[in-house]
């Protein structure tokens, strides 16, 4: 019999910044990277938070690698970075949305199969992924490294979220219906299509826009509150949010 | 010339800055520029972030207030020493940074209800010497800190003149009354549950990002609840015993 599954997006749908700036964070804490770092790739993600939400994602993962180059002197260990990571997964429950959290706890317990898709880099993305009991996780990017450090270069992967979900649902027979899509920006729209219950979490304007056109659940995570907003009689309203 | 009737009074609106207009906290603030100046001991800056980590695993209710109570904790240890000239430039550092850092549905409803003639009034917990000038910046006509007084000698004598954080109903009464204002259609936003007391007193109260507490009282009470995140801007209407989104 085939099971049900749900996708998640990590980057401001699990993790409440993104994946890149926890790293960052623990090297600079960590003094292999320089101060000026953190204050760097906010700016990064800041300025191109347009280009990801149009989708271009890889872009930014370009320019975070070539941000994390200049300030470790060309020189970041994967020993350091892995380490960093590993750093990263054992702060996950003061990083992560409560919502999100609980949600992967309860399907988990009801056999659902968890894929968590990214656009981050796949070392990361495999450590958050199997620390949180995903079943398989597909990343956006991979850091070459020569055996020692990071080359600075990036290793892109070319299939688009919906590619790879349809992907793992063929090769582990999943089912559609009751499947369940988890995303907050408008790069996760092509995968709210492929499943039959989709849910912007805290989504930008442009895929609330969407989700509200298609009648899509609206999940808001703000301070201690979670509100669910569905689609009744043409209207949204707000739901409690049982986890 | 007759007394003042209820023609002469003047419509107002009230606002919290904390959390509500302004998108962090003008206290919070100060307290960072003097850990980064290294004028908070170090027990009281583990202490905060502590705090802050443990309100971050949103494990504990009331972990916020405790973080924030820490911060007062932390200012008041070493207030004794803190110059009136070395305070001001660290209340300038604060405003230059983050003067704009405001949410948009708070701001915009704060330039609508002012061209409609409104009296704008803010009570806030932060000090005079930054609500003041935050409070202009953005337009408003009145504007309550907490008022704490200096000596001669320009330090804090230690003796408060004026405490905003608790009593806002209080403030608010010597506000309108001082003022001439109209309870008429009047608004008031706030974010936490010590804004419940002046949200009770105006006939238009919302809820903006609401803390649990807050967000509950909104519920019960059938007050419209705004959530402002990434720039989206959610209202919810009480209709018929449920919330609609507008």
């Amino acid at each position: 019999m085939s099971r049900q599954f749900a996708v998640f997006d990590i980057d401001g749908t699990i993790v409440r910044s993104s994946l890149m700036q926890l790293i960052v964070k623990e090297l600079v804490n960590r003094g292999k990277l320089d101060g000026a770092a953190a204050g760097d790739i906010e700016r990064l993600i800041h300025d191109s938070r347009q280009r990801i939400i149009d989708g271009d994602f890889g872009a930014y993962m370009n320019q975070a690698v070539t941000m994390l180059m200049n300030h470790s002197g060309g020189v970041l260990s994967v020993a350091d970075y892995e380490v960093a990571i590993q750093s990263v997964v054992l702060s996950l429950n003061s990083t992560t949305y409560v919502y999100t959290r609980q949600l992967i706890e309860t399907l988990r317990s009801s056999s659902f199969y968890l894929i968590a898709i990214s656009g981050s880099e796949q070392r990361a993305v495999n450590a958050i992924s199997k620390a949180l009991g995903f079943n398989t996780c597909a990343a956006g990017v991979f850091y070459p490294d020569d055996g020692t450090k990071l080359t600075g270069q990036v290793q892109r992967f070319a299939a688009k979220k919906d590619e790879v979900l349809k992907a793992i649902v063929e090769k582990h027979d999943l089912k559609i219906k009751g499947s369940m899509a988890i995303g907050d920006t408008s790069s996760d729209i092509d995968m709210f299509n492929l499943v039959d219950q989709p849910v912007a979490f805290n989504p930008n304007q442009a895929l609330f826009k969407i989700a509200r056109e298609k009648g899509w659940m609206v999940v808001l995570e703000r301070k201690d509150v979670v509100y669910g907003l569905q689609l009744l009689n043409g209207e949204y309203v707000l739901k409690s949010v049982n986890v | 010339m007759s007394a003042a009737t209820d023609k002469d009074k003047r419509k107002f609106a009230v606002f919290d800055i904390d959390g509500t207009l302004y998108r962090d906290a003008l206290f919070h603030d100060l307290v960072r520029v003097m850990k980064a100046r290294g004028l908070i001991s170090p027990e009281d800056a583990t202490k905060t972030d502590s705090a802050w980590e443990i309100y971050k695993t949103r494990a504990e209710k009331d972990a916020f207030k405790k973080f924030s109570d820490l911060h007062v904790e932390a200012f008041t240890n070493v207030m004794h020493k803190i110059s009136r000239p070395l305070f001001n430039e660290m209340v300038q550092e604060v405003m230059t940074i983050k003067k704009n850092y405001v949410y948009t549905y708070t701001k915009n409803l704060l330039n609508s209800l002012k061209k409609q003639g409104y009296i704008l009034v803010t009570i806030s917990g932060s000090f005079q010497e930054m609500v003041g000038p935050f409070a202009t910046y953005h337009g408003f006509d009145i504007a309550w800190g907490e008022v704490n007084e200096w000596g001669s000698n320009e330090l804090f004598t230690g003796k408060s003149l004026r405490l905003t954080y608790k009593n806002k109903q209080k403030h608010l009464q010597q506000i309108i009354k001082e003022n001439n204002l109209d309870m008429a259609d009047s608004y008031g936003v706030g974010d936490t549950i010590a804004d419940t007391e002046i949200l009770e007193m105006v006939e238009h109260p919302i809820a903006f990002n609401p803390s649990d507490q807050l967000y509950n009282y909104a519920r019960e009470h059938k007050w419209k609840i705004v959530v402002e995140r990434k720039n989206v801007i959610y209202e919810l209407e009480p209709e018929n015993g449920r919330f609609i989104l507008a």
